[in-house]
């Protein structure tokens, strides 16, 4: 993740943060109104456009980091939270037996939760986000020189899950407010399609690459990146 | 509560279930290996097909930008060329599908993709055809099997040919499917005539080249048969393979040398009546004449009304001049042996006044000397019309150069420097061009004012200026494995390409009008263009 990806993560989260602090409400979830967890999962792309980036029929998987509060108890069992994620996915395949291709995908976003606590143990939910993917695809040619294609595009999901919580298993450590939580959610992630404009990146070297001859890019076509997914998260709640 | 528990849980669980049942398979194209002809040129375009995925890449090149445009072709395609004369259209012959499971059986087909895309015009030739002849203005293509090529059919029949008429639209009748007479062979080659004059018109013959016959169609009455004329006689086992033809079309005469003889035949077309509207109005008539000692090479020389054939055979040393019709050869011994002839005009250093002359060269024993003829009065003057030169090296090939009467003479010594000479045919001298590559795979510009060179691996383009013969080079960023001079628009300055290694398509666009490294420019990956839409592009 480049410098860029990493300031937008940080606004993202500190955005979040804000927007919590302000909300005065204590409930039962109030507790431990803050969740950060990883989370790791398979997405199923449904147009052939991937297939160029994936060799065989196991789906792809993301990994990523969310950072969350709650800001809202709509009732007794209603609470309303927001997170900032970044997940990453990659696949590398090869194409036509001679090139290598890889594509990494970033997404960055941000999201409500709805959590609905019917019981205290198990929480059902449903997240909707909406952030931006960065696509990172490269073509490896025959002859060793590389073509890559970045590109940000739109993106946002809908997903709902089941969440989860432990009992507070921390208090006799001193942290009364831990919990740990286990999430499954499943959904889908719509990306705007974006179209690719591959060429060789300069040389590193400011001398050489200024001596390099002018470089068109040549159009790889239109990737539609949106897919089903299946999120599992392994959280911690403060 | 209860309606959320029932309706949260499910709606997750289809969300799952949808993912899971959406997955695509791979496209089948990105698992397909990658297999393309070296790439044609027609007008300002440069087409590379795609064989197994049966897609012509036609990027042009006429433009600011690169532009890649993809047409799909017919079934397994076999062979790409640029359609002769001035149409400037790339024919691609694909040889079909036999069907397989999944691929329902498809004919054979001939593509003629044109410059500015569009739709081709798709020409059923049905027979898995493996091979393609043209005559020199592109009106008609000849479709035909060459020997020892596998048909991969059940039953082939490789005696038939389609012939086309490329500048007519595909139609039942066109390509024209027949099947020519054989004595037990199968053509080697289609060559075509210049038109020819017989019965008082022109007519454009398809000559069909089969070990120990020849076989002649008129292709202005495709519907008349066949002549089939052997050069052998039917108990004469000798493998006697024409690799030569020649075309007086003033005198309706074919001549043909063939490989393992030492005669050339001459055939006279003769008028006939023809015996019905389907029969022909020529027939044949077979002449063999003694040309010495394994003839390699031969040449049309003298007006028509004196029209003789010059054959230069290394095995006896010697050119000779063939009256066919006086049935007289005149014997020339020669100091060098040759195996070509260059035919010319120009002056000489005794006669400033131009005249044909021919240059004789290519000696098989590796001796370093040409020889020069002056065809005026050489029947009678014979050996005294032979002037010799001796070069510092041997001939490897030879580049004629006419417009300069001169000619670039490739020792192709090895070494490193001093490959190249240039032999000035009017004042006989030789000058050596100091030279670090071969003429291998040296390309003229549209024009002819530039012979270009890419060795293979260089990173550096180079040419000759053939006004002043002044060379030059241009740096590029990566190596070079060709280079190919493209003409201009309407008569302006061509683009030069310089291709570069890599499966994906690379190439530098130099401009021939301002040739420096400042003004090219290059592109990578244009055979991957709209890579992504894979089998549906």
């Amino acid at each position: 993740m480049n410098a860029r990806t990493l300031n937008a993560a940080v606004l993202s989260l500190s955005l979040t943060a804000l927007g919590a602090s302000a909300q005065a409400q204590r409930t039962s979830a109030a507790e431990s109104p803050w969740s950060a967890s990883i989370e790791v999962g398979p997405v199923w792309h449904h147009d052939t456009s991937h297939t160029a980036f994936h060799d065989n029929s196991n789906p792809p998987t993301v990994a990523g980091l969310a950072f969350g509060r709650d800001v809202a108890h709509l009732g007794p069992l209603l609470t309303l939270g927001v997170e900032a994620a970044w997940t990453n996915a990659g696949s590398t395949a090869t194409v036509r037996e001679v090139f290598a291709t890889s594509l990494v995908t970033n997404r960055l976003h941000g999201g409500l939760i709805a959590r609905v606590e019917l019981w205290r143990w198990l929480t059902p939910y449903v997240r909707l986000t909406a952030g931006a993917a960065h696509l990172n695809a490269s073509v490896e040619g025959s002859n060793g020189d590389t073509l890559t294609a970045t590109r940000w595009t739109p993106q946002g999901s809908l997903g709902a899950g089941l969440l989860l919580t432990s009992g507070r298993w921390f208090r006799g450590l001193g942290w009364p407010r831990g919990k740990l939580a286990i999430g499954v959610e499943g959904g889908y992630q719509y990306t705007l399609p974006a179209s690719l404009d591959a060429s060789v990146p300069a040389p590193a070297d400011e001398q050489a690459a200024a001596d390099r001859l002018p470089a068109q890019s040549v159009p790889l076509g239109t990737l539609h990146a949106s897919a089903a997914y299946l999120r599992i998260t392994f959280n911690v709640r403060f | 509560m209860n309606l959320l528990r029932r309706r949260l849980l499910p709606a997750a669980l289809g969300a799952l279930a949808l993912g899971l049942t959406a997955c695509p398979d791979r496209d089948p194209l990105f698992d397909t290996g990658l297999d393309t002809f070296a790439p044609v040129a027609a007008g300002q375009t440069l087409t590379w097909v795609d064989r197994r995925a049966a897609v012509a890449r036609t990027v042009d090149l006429s433009g600011p930008t690169v532009v890649t445009r993809a047409t799909p072709l017919g079934r397994d395609p076999i062979l790409a060329v640029a359609r002769a004369g001035a149409a400037a259209e790339v024919l691609v012959l694909s040889r079909g599908s036999r069907g397989e499971q999944g691929v329902a059986p498809a004919p054979g087909t001939l593509h003629a993709l044109l410059p500015a895309g569009g739709a081709p015009r798709t020409y059923t030739v049905a027979s898995p055809f493996n091979a393609l002849a043209q005559n020199a203005d592109g009106r008609f293509a000849v479709a035909y099997f060459r020997a020892g090529a596998a048909s991969e059919r059940l039953l082939s029949n490789p005696n038939q040919i389609a012939v086309v008429d490329l500048a007519a639209a595909p139609s039942e009748r066109n390509p024209a499917l027949r099947t020519v007479r054989s004595f037990g062979g199968v053509p080697n080659e289609v060559v075509f005539s210049p038109p020819m004059m017989i019965s008082g018109s022109a007519r454009t013959l398809a000559v069909v080249l089969s070990d120990a016959y020849v076989t002649l169609l008129d292709l202005a009455n495709p519907a008349r048969p066949e002549i089939s004329v052997r050069l052998t006689l039917p108990e004469d086992a000798r493998a006697i393979r024409p690799t030569q033809v020649l075309f007086d079309g003033e005198q309706g005469t074919v001549y043909v040398r063939a490989a393992a003889s030492n005669d050339v035949y001459a055939l006279r077309l003769v008028p006939v009546t023809p015996d019905g509207p389907q029969a022909n109005d020529f027939r044949p008539s077979i002449n063999q004449l003694a040309a010495g000692l394994n003839p390699s090479d031969m040449a049309l020389i003298g007006a028509a009304a004196e029209r003789k054939l010059l054959v230069v055979s290394p095995g006896s040393r010697d050119a000779r001049v063939i009256d066919a019709r006086a049935n007289t050869t005149v014997t020339i011994p020669l100091d060098a042996a040759a195996t070509r002839i260059l035919l010319f005009a120009a002056a000489s250093p005794r006669d400033p006044m131009p005249a044909p002359r021919a240059l004789l060269y290519g000696d098989p024993s590796g001796a370093a000397a040409v020889s020069f003829l002056e065809l005026d009065d050489i029947t009678a003057r014979r050996g005294q019309n032979v002037e010799t030169v001796r070069l510092p090296r041997a001939v490897g090939s030879l580049l004629p150069l006419p417009e300069r009467d001169a000619v670039m003479i490739d020792h192709a010594s090895g070494e490193s420097t001093g490959q190249i000479s240039l032999l000035d045919l009017t004042r006989r001298t030789v000058s050596p061009i100091l030279a670090e590559v071969s003429l291998t795979g040296a390309r003229f510009d549209s024009d002819r004012q530039r012979l270009w060179v890419a060795p293979r691996g260089n990173t550096r383009v180079g040419w000759v200026d053939l006004r002043t013969f002044s060379p030059g080079e241009v740096r590029l960023d990566q190596p070079v494995v060709g280079v190919i001079p493209l003409p201009g628009p309407m008569g302006a300055p061509g683009r030069v390409v310089a291709l570069h290694e890599g499966a994906e398509g690379a190439l530098t666009l130099l401009d021939a009008a301002d040739l420096r490294r400042e003004t090219a420019r290059t592109v990578r990956g244009f055979l991957l263009e709209n890579l992504l839409f894979g089998a549906a592009r």
